[in-house]
């Protein structure tokens, strides 16, 4: 029984409790790709398209798996799924998009360790959203990441222009930045 | 002591492979049926003491209940129905008490969930628990740990032709159907008056519509 | 030993490797949670490990990151139904972090690096350090994040009643903030050393 609109549930995916800067999903990417902002933002969307598909596959093993009676398989399963989505995602950029293909070289099996993904499947389960709920909540959890990745990649550029402390260098001062937009991203609670 | 692979020369046959995946996959499957099949008792256990749990707090002096859901006009005991759960309280004398209802509504940070008791012969909400919310720690969440906050619910009017539960922000409630904000958490406080609002609309007229069959104690 | 201290500092997977941080930032707002956090991660690292090791001869290469990943997401289910059956509130305060347990890289990391190709004495070594090392720091950050944002340790008061709350810290914003801090400070003392 929910009370939350398709709008609501895609804005608090975005915004609200961003995946990236309130639910701490997709931390390692984030961390790591996002030096640059031309790779910030494929990253950002080859996720948003696994998400996608994910989110569509979970849903149906969710309906599988209850009408076998197997709750347990559901972790494996979704596993299983993910890392074929992937594994779908890859060759679909490599045939139609060479150029993206090589551009996000290793990153791309990467994503099947992205906790984002695995953890959509399962916030997905939990708050036992309908087919429709979920597909809207995996575009909202999508354009969060990138939306996440994109301004630290911006930030991240922006910083390499000046001089900061050898002490923070690094992954430091990518989590003291995302400490700030996270605190940022607070003010948008209350949007719905 | 390291072993290298040896048989990196040697082409792995497709029959082996799948053999490894399969028989990694079988002996998964077993070990996870075993852990289930254990834990299961002691999940449902926990499961419905925490249940029970939450609804002698909203409904001190129910010893026994009955789970039902409201399907449209009416209410049944098929618990795979989508409607709102409610709990039919009885007192040790098995006389029908009060119900625990189930409720649940967008808040500030997240969807709140939450319990409250209700008497039919006072029409009246008696308590008020909050299960499950993500509101701000130290602010919104008050609506669960306030104990101003939560006496509002001690006996509050939810006649059904009354306006409804209303929020009043600057503490000083005068009417029976009014419940007092918690200062700095309004938009939290708003969210438990709505909820309560929308559930009390649905499940309270079926509750009164239906009341000879809740009141059996069978 | 040296396969079990390793993981405490040198190789210390959060604070030097900067492995697994999704549950390391989500679940350290309180202590409770990152030590059930730490024995569910220590377990799925040795379980896996005995049997990665045990069955290296007998996978082949191009299965065997798909069979780890399989190995893995069954001990994590084990452990997800163990800490239901055993408190529900933890259960419920940790949430889907236990299962993405199975997406965290260390524990496949130590799979790939170590376990297969070591023997299992070595191995469990390898795997209880890894695990001590990751429940340390998460257990620093707990303390930490609990003790400023909410003035309790383990639920109890430390600071008195007239405390008041840093609630940021348990905030998602704090988490970030105690982690990165504590990268700098270990970047700080590194430096001074070398």
């Amino acid at each position: 029984m929910h009370t939350e609109s398709l709008g609501a549930i895609f804005l608090n995916a975005l915004l609200i409790n961003n995946f990236v800067l309130s639910a701490f999903l997709g931390i390692c990417p984030f961390i790591g790709v996002s030096n640059r902002l031309d790779t910030a933002s494929r990253m950002g969307m080859a996720v948003t398209f696994v998400m996608i598909v994910s989110s569509v596959c979970a849903f149906g093993v969710n309906v599988v798996l209850a009408w076998i009676g197997a709750p347990y398989l559901q972790l494996i399963s979704y596993i299983v799924i993910i890392a074929s989505a992937v594994q779908l995602v890859e060759m679909f950029i490599k045939k139609f998009s060479p150029a993206l293909f090589r551009a996000l070289g290793i990153f791309l099996p990467l994503i099947t360790t992205n906790c984002a993904i695995l953890g959509l499947a399962l916030f997905q389960t939990a708050k036992e959203y309908s087919f429709s709920e979920s597909l809207v909540y995996a575009l909202g959890a999508g354009a969060g990441f990138a939306l996440a990745i994109v301004l630290m990649a911006g930030l991240r550029e922006e910083m390499e222009l000046v001089t900061i402390p050898d002490v923070v260098k690094g992954t430091a001062v990518v989590l003291i930045l995302a400490g700030i937009l996270s605190m940022t991203f607070m003010g948008f609670a209350g949007l719905v | 002591m390291t072993e290298s692979m040896g048989s990196e020369t040697k082409t792995t046959s497709s029959t082996r492979m799948i053999l490894t995946l399969g028989s990694v996959g079988l002996v998964a499957s077993v070990l996870l049926v075993v852990t289930y099949t254990v834990t299961l008792p002691y999940i449902e256990a926990n499961q419905a003491a925490y249940l029970l749990a939450s609804i002698r707090d909203v409904l001190p002096e129910a010893e026994t209940n009955l789970a039902w859901t409201i399907d449209g006009e009416s209410v049944t005991n098929d618990e795979s129905g989508s409607g709102p759960r409610i709990f039919a309280g009885f007192d040790a004398d098995s006389v029908l008490y009060g119900f625990a209802i189930e409720a649940q509504g967008q808040g500030y940070a997240d969807v709140i969930r939450i319990i409250y008791g209700y008497r039919p012969d006072c029409a009246c909400i008696i308590g008020m628990k909050v299960l499950e919310s993500r509101e701000t720690p130290g602010l919104g969440d008050k609506i669960g740990t306030d104990p101003a906050f939560r006496s509002n619910f001690d006996s509050l009017d939810v006649r059904l032709d009354d306006g409804g539960i209303a929020l009043i922000k600057q503490v000083g409630k005068t009417n029976p159907w009014e419940i007092d904000a918690i200062s700095g958490a309004t938009i939290s406080s708003e969210a438990i008056t709505d909820i309560l609002n929308a559930s009390n609309a649905i499940v309270l007229p079926v509750i009164h519509a239906n009341l000879e069959i809740l009141s059996r104690h069978e | 030993m040296n396969d079990f201290l390793k993981g405490l500092w040198k190789e210390n997977p959060v604070f030097v490797q900067v492995l697994g941080m999704c549950p390391v930032l989500a679940i350290t707002n309180t202590v409770m949670n990152s030590i059930v956090m730490g024995l569910a991660t220590t377990f799925v690292l040795v379980s896996s490990a005995v049997i990665v090791s045990a069955t290296r001869s007998l996978i082949p290469k191009q299965v065997r990151i798909a069979s780890y990943i399989l190995i893995i997401a069954t001990f994590v289910t084990m452990s997800d139904y163990i800490i239901k059956a055993v408190s529900l509130d933890a259960h419920r305060s940790l949430g889907p972090f236990i299962s993405l347990i199975v997406v965290n890289c260390i524990i496949l990391g130590r799979a790939e690096a170590f376990s297969s190709r070591n023997g299992i004495g070595a191995s469990v070594m390898d795997a209880l350090g890894m695990g001590a090392g990751f429940t340390l720091a998460i257990l620093m950050l707990g303390v930490i994040r609990e003790s400023l944002g909410s003035g309790t340790i383990l639920g109890m008061s430390v600071f008195g009643a007239s405390y008041e709350p840093w609630v940021i810290m348990i905030l998602p914003g704090g988490a970030f903030f105690v982690l990165g801090f504590l990268l700098l400070g270990i970047n700080r003392f590194n430096m001074s050393r070398g």
